[in-house]
């Protein structure tokens, strides 16, 4: 449906239909507006957070430890006098990067693998369906937890974990899609037109999947983010003095009587972050989904 | 129906030997040596094979695979390298905790979800839509342990109107032990001063624990409301002149809840993963905090009960579902 539409729009009018594309979108609901605003000002923040950070995010200064948040510490400082605002914007670079690190590993070799599964079948296709099988029908957090604390807390090892469970959901989609196109008109005239498998999966197919893919990817950048922050929390993640989100709560923890702002701010921001991140993968579904739109009556008709 | 119901049996038999198989070549693969840690830092190269001897660590992992294997099938999970415990009679403490927890859990966010999805379906497009939306996405998007400390702040260090954790106070006896499950088995020894104690335990983490399943329930019984409303047959009832209380209650929920089913192995999903947090805030003696503290001594044998459980349960739950799908939906075909 959405492959059809991108694939049939010329790439000489590609930026004006985007734009027309993105102001349809975000007039669809006022939560579309909400997500795309705090992604944008995420992925800002990750990218100049270092300039804007008015400290370094481990510059100590023992002299102002545990203060509340005010003009010269907007979030106040941490048990070691750290600045909790700059620890805060580089630990949106932390996530950010996380994310983008575990959704790229996962969505290459699970969409890779998705794609060949259904387009060689057979054997071939079995052998790959039985082991996602076998991921899916684990609970991804504690098989990441299990692997994370296998290879030794890490902020890398929990990266790796998070990918491993997350490429089986990217091959059984990515199959399913190639499943569907597989006998379409454009894949059987390339087929007929002489073009080989390899040259049918990359030349059409790859492109073909990839909108679906991307809404998926949307819906797991919150996901992923929240993954690395729970494994840092549980000590299996990011260790000290890295400013991840989910370590500095840790730190935090233990402080919350006497300063609630320690575990608090950062606990806001990877909040906000992953709603944001939600609100925009979930609206672009229900709006590619034909299902969800157009004129689907109420109980009033 | 029959050979679909052993193709199911024959696959799950497959994925809990997978999960052994995994977890177990994992978990020897582990930086920290259990002995070590077992023994102590001043112990003899004696004292440590003689331990290694008494584990069967010794022996060549395929070895060791095969008795722990012999060993499962005779429901015998080995022994705790930390508590010296049978890891069976262990988890059969630590499991009605985590149980209790999340029961309660999933109901709340059950029956909120289904009541807020309905809702927003039915306003669609209104105010009260968006804001059950939002409510449903944030529930998705809070972090556990994160939102388990606030409401530790708020209710307990602020307001004391809570505990901070634990499943009973001190001073309370706790009920004998029939189910594990401390409100079952206080209700049914008419101990009231039990049961609420344990109930006034079990409200933060439960509405934690809960904040999940509403997101993820909210959204799919909105969309299937939403879609069973577009169905002709919901049309044509209200064309023969049916009040629209009767069109809800027997052509839309109906119809519209069924979805709803399927996604209780979702549900267990999120609800296994949030276990590990919650119980880790507020100091539940649950499975979640076993496999924690196990994952953290590198201690083999209780890691890998834990994890087996967990993952058998899950493959149970997703059976159930599954079979349960099949019976409410004969149009299924599986491929």
């Amino acid at each position: 449906m959405i492959a059809e539409q991108v694939a049939a729009e010329p790439e000489t009018t590609g930026g004006r239909r985007a734009l027309r594309a993105t102001r349809r979108f975000l007039g669809v609901s006022w939560l579309n507006v909400l997500g795309a605003a705090i992604v944008v000002l995420v992925l800002f923040l990750a990218v100049l957070g270092r300039g804007i950070a008015p400290h370094d995010p481990n510059e100590l200064d023992l002299a102002a430890t545990l203060q509340g948040p005010a003009a010269a510490h907007w979030f106040g400082t941490d048990n070691l006098g750290r600045d909790l605002f700059s620890r805060v914007l580089a630990g949106a670079r932390i996530s950010i990067e996380v994310a983008v690190i575990i959704l790229f590993l996962s969505v290459a070799f699970g969409t890779l693998l998705g794609i060949v599964s259904g387009l060689v079948g057979g054997l071939v296709d079995e052998i790959i369906m039985r082991i996602t099988d076998l991921f899916l029908a684990f609970p991804a957090f504690i098989l990441a937890a299990a692997i994370a604390a296998t290879l030794g807390p890490s902020l890398n090892h929990t990266v790796l974990a998070l990918a491993v469970v997350f490429w089986p959901w990217y091959t059984r989609l990515a199959r399913g899609q190639v499943l569907s196109l597989r006998e379409r008109e454009f894949v059987l005239a390339a087929r007929v037109a002489g073009a080989g498998t390899m040259r049918i999966a990359t030349g059409h197919l790859v492109r073909n999947v990839l909108p679906i893919i991307i809404v998926q990817v949307s819906l797991d950048v919150g996901y992923a983010i929240l993954a690395t922050s729970a494994l840092s929390f549980l000590g299996l993640g990011a260790q000290p003095p890295t400013p991840e989100w989910g370590a500095i709560i840790t730190d935090g923890r233990s402080y919350i009587q006497t300063a609630w702002w320690f575990p608090t701010f950062p606990g806001l921001a990877l909040a906000v972050t992953v709603l944001g991140f939600n609100l925009l993968g979930d609206g672009l579904r229900d709006w590619i989904d034909p299902r969800l739109r157009g004129s689907l009556g109420g109980v009033e008709g | 129906m029959g050979g679909l119901i052993a193709r199911r049996l024959a696959f799950m038999v497959f994925v809990i030997w997978g999960v052994t198989f995994v977890t177990f070549f994992l978990s020897r693969v582990v930086p920290g040596d259990p002995v070590r840690l077992l023994a102590g830092p001043r112990a003899g190269k004696a004292e440590l094979a003689h331990i290694r001897d008494l584990y069967g660590l010794d022996e060549p992992l395929p070895a060791q695979y095969r008795r722990y294997m012999t060993d499962l099938l005779h429901g015998d999970l080995g022994t705790s390298f930390v508590t010296r415990r049978d890891v069976t009679s262990d988890i059969a403490a630590f499991l009605p905790a985590t149980l209790e927890l999340s029961g309660y859990a999933l109901l709340l966010g059950f029956v909120g979800g289904l009541v807020a999805g309905s809702v927003a379906a039915f306003r669609r497009g209104s105010g009260v839509d968006a804001a059950g939306r939002l409510s449903a996405i944030a529930g998705l998007s809070v972090p556990a342990f994160w939102l388990a400390l606030l409401l530790q702040l708020l209710f307990h260090t602020q307001l004391g109107w809570f505990p901070l954790g634990g499943r009973l106070d001190a001073s309370v006896t706790p009920p004998p032990h029939i189910t594990g499950l401390l409100t079952i088995d206080s209700l049914l020894t008419l101990n009231l001063s039990a049961f609420s104690n344990a109930l006034w335990h079990l409200a933060l983490p439960v509405v934690t624990l809960a904040a999940g399943v509403y997101g993820l329930m909210t959204r799919v019984v909105r969309t299937s409301v939403l879609d069973v409303l577009g169905e002709d047959y919901v049309r044509a009832a209200e064309a023969k002149g049916l009040t629209r209380w009767r069109v809800i209650r027997r052509h839309v929920l109906r119809n519209g809840l069924l979805p709803a089913v399927t996604i209780l192995g979702l549900e267990f999903g999120l609800l296994a993963s949030g276990v590990f947090v919650v119980e880790a805030v507020f100091q539940w003696p649950g499975l979640g905090s076993y496999a924690f503290n196990a994952i953290q001594a590198a201690d083999y044998n209780a890691t890998l009960g834990a994890t087996l459980v967990i993952a058998i349960i899950y493959v149970f739950t997703n059976l159930i579902v599954d079979l349960g799908y099949l019976y409410l939906d004969p149009r299924i075909r599986y491929s």
